[in-house]
């Protein structure tokens, strides 16, 4: 193993990271009754890709190909916060402005641009600390990391059940699944 | 939409299963699953937040 414990502790603690965020994104919509819209929706799933690509180096090493995972979904995430963003840039007079509550003065689509542009600074990081691991590297990662990598699955299987109640397999809109 | 979380969910275990190859596959498809998804959004309606 060319990289240290460290580094994919690292790892892990960057999923746990957005698994808070997606917990917390959970807290908005059951604890405060206010459904995602179908964007919030797919910037979740960008935060799963996020995930998902961090996983990869967890089980087959750090390599730059699943770094370069990390960064496609950063910027497909980052993609879908700025178009929400765009979409309330301008506010109706008389209307509330932005979508949902804000926390810290913020609303959580203007949080998404920041945390995936963060993501795509730590997968510079990476970059810059990591050593590639050999293409058939196949490692078992530490309890820590599987604790980390248990809690994303968790947080996925829950999106899949809560977007099914929600909106079926097919795509969401305002009130429930498109007609 | 589920259909979509429910692709990275098996992109997930093909991870942990150790199926490098079936991942990358499922990983790509919910990518490109959740691009067509935001462009299906973005032309179909003018509403806000779609």
């Amino acid at each position: 193993m060319l990289n240290s414990q460290a580094l994919y502790n690292v790892n892990a603690v960057c999923i746990l990271i957005v698994c808070g965020i997606l917990g917390g994104a959970f807290y908005f919509q059951f604890g405060l009754h206010e459904q995602p819209c179908p964007l919030c929706l797919l910037q979740r799933m960008a935060m799963l890709g996020l995930i998902s690509a961090l996983a990869f180096n967890m089980y087959f090493g750090i390599r730059n190909e699943h770094i370069a995972l990390v960064i496609i979904s950063a910027i497909v995430g980052v993609t879908f916060s700025i178009r929400q963003v765009l979409l309330h840039i301008c506010p109706i007079p008389g209307e509330p402005t932005g979508y949902g509550t804000a926390v810290l003065g913020m609303h959580l689509y203007s949080w998404g641009v920041l945390v995936f542009g963060a993501s795509i600074l730590g997968a510079a990081g990476f970059l810059l600390l990591a050593q590639n691991e050999a293409p058939d590297t196949r490692r078992t990662p530490s309890p820590f990391e599987k604790l980390a990598f248990y809690s994303g699955a968790l947080m996925c299987l829950a999106n899949v059940v809560a977007a099914c109640f929600e909106c079926g397999l097919g795509p969401c809109c305002e009130n429930g699944p498109c007609a | 939409m589920s259909l979509i979380f429910l692709c990275y969910f098996a992109t997930m275990l093909c991870v942990a299963s150790g199926r490098k190859k079936a991942a990358c596959i499922a990983f790509s498809s919910s990518t490109a699953l959740s691009l067509l998804m935001f462009a299906y959004h973005t032309t179909s309606s003018l509403e806000l937040n779609f």
